[in-house]
C-alpha cells in the first residue's frame, strides 16, 4: 500500500523562521482542536442553538455561524461558547507530538521513579513503542500510590 | 486496493499520528503532492498548510460541518454535497484563512468514514463549479469504472462525528 509519510513537518530549531506554510497547518489544527471541544459539549448538552443565543444576548445567526466550522475565534469567544453550552471550562496542556514526545501535566504525575527513562528521540508519538511505555507508564502509575491526575 | 499499489491513489496518513487515525482518505497523486511538507513561506504555503489540516482533522476523527442540500447550504460547512446529489460527489470546503476565497477538493465516499479526493483547487481558480463536478466524476470513472461513490440513506452512513449544517 502506498502511504505518504510522517515526515516534513518539525519543531523548530534555533533561530530559523518558521513558514506561514508550517504556521497555517498549526493554527488550523489549534481551531479545529477547539472546535472538536466545543462541539461535543454542545451534543452532550442538548441545549438548542436559539437557547445559546439567549445565554450569549447574541443573534441566533451570530452563533449558528460561529458552530459552522473551525473559525479563527478569539480566546474569549472560545470561553464563552464552553462555559454558555455547559458550564464547561477549557483544560489546556501542551504537546510535542513533533518531537515526539509527549509532555502533559497528567504524565508528569503518572510516570513511576522505576520507569525506563528514554530520550526524546526514542521512540515516536503513536507508534508502538511510544504507546507500549506510555501504557506501561500508566500500568506502574495505577499499581503505585501516586495520585493520577483525572 | 489495487489503485493504491499502482500509485494512483494514496492512502494518507496524518502528520500528527501517522497511520493511527479513526477515519481513512485517499487521495489523488496530484493532492499528495501539494499537500506534503514543508509548505512553504508563501500566501500559497499557507492556503495549502489549511488544506492539509482539514485533511487531518478528518483522518483524525475531528469534528466535520456537512451539508446535504447543495442549493441551501451555509458558507462555512466543511464539506458539501454538490450537484447532481444523485452522483453523490461532495466538495471539500476549506473556508481559511479567512482572507482568501479558499479551496474545493472533490471527490466521494468509498464507505463509511472513507473519503477519495481525486481533484482540488483554488476556489478563485473554479470560475464554473459545475466543470469542476465534471471533472471529478470523469477522474473517478477513469480509476472505478462504472462503480459509483457511496450512496447512503443519511448522513450516518456516511460518517462519524459530524454535525449536519
Amino acid at each position: 500500500m502506498s502511504t505518504s509519510q510522517t515526515t516534513g513537518l518539525s519543531e523548530p530549531v534555533g533561530s530559523e523562521k518558521i513558514s506561514v506554510g508550517t504556521l497555517g497547518y498549526i493554527r488550523a489544527r489549534h481551531r479545529q482542536r477547539q472546535y472538536d471541544v466545543v462541539i461535543r459539549e454542545l451534543k452532550k448538552s442538548g441545549i438548542i442553538q436559539a437557547d445559546l443565543a439567549r445565554r450569549l444576548d447574541k443573534a441566533p445567526e451570530v452563533v449558528s455561524r460561529l458552530l459552522a466550522r473551525p473559525g479563527n475565534w478569539e480566546s474569549d469567544t472560545f470561553s464563552d461558547l464552553l462555559f454558555a453550552i455547559s458550564g464547561a471550562v477549557a483544560s489546556v496542556h501542551a504537546e510535542h507530538p513533533l518531537s515526539q514526545r509527549v509532555e502533559e501535566f497528567p504524565a508528569e504525575q503518572i510516570k513511576p521513579e522505576s520507569a525506563p527513562i528514554r530520550s526524546k528521540s526514542a521512540f515516536a508519538l503513536g507508534t508502538e513503542a511510544n504507546n507500549a511505555i506510555i501504557d506501561e507508564w500508566k500500568k506502574q502509575a495505577q499499581d503505585a500510590p501516586i495520585p493520577i491526575a483525572a | 486496493m489495487r489503485l493504491l499499489r499502482r500509485h494512483r491513489l494514496f492512502e494518507l496518513e496524518s502528520l500528527f499520528t501517522g497511520n493511527d487515525t479513526a477515519r481513512t482518505m485517499i487521495v489523488s497523486p496530484d493532492i499528495l503532492a501539494v499537500v506534503t511538507p514543508p509548505f512553504s513561506d508563501t500566501e500559497h504555503g499557507r492556503r495549502l498548510g489549511e488544506f492539509r489540516a482539514w485533511l487531518d482533522n478528518f483522518l483524525e476523527g475531528g469534528e466535520v460541518s456537512v451539508a446535504e442540500d447543495p442549493q441551501q447550504k451555509p458558507p462555512d460547512a466543511m464539506l458539501a454535497r454538490v450537484t447532481p446529489v444523485e452522483d453523490e460527489f461532495w466538495s471539500v470546503r476549506v473556508t481559511e484563512p479567512e482572507d482568501t476565497a479558499g479551496i474545493r477538493s472533490l471527490g466521494g465516499f468509498g464507505a463509511k468514514d472513507k473519503f477519495i479526493c481525486l481533484i482540488w483547487d483554488f476556489r478563485e481558480g473554479i470560475p464554473v463549479f459545475d466543470d469542476e463536478v465534471d471533472a471529478a466524476r470523469d477522474a473517478w470513472r477513469d480509476l472505478f469504472g462504472s462503480r459509483g461513490p457511496m450512496s447512503g440513506e443519511s448522513l450516518d452512513e456516511y460518517l462519524t462525528n459530524y454535525r449536519a449544517v
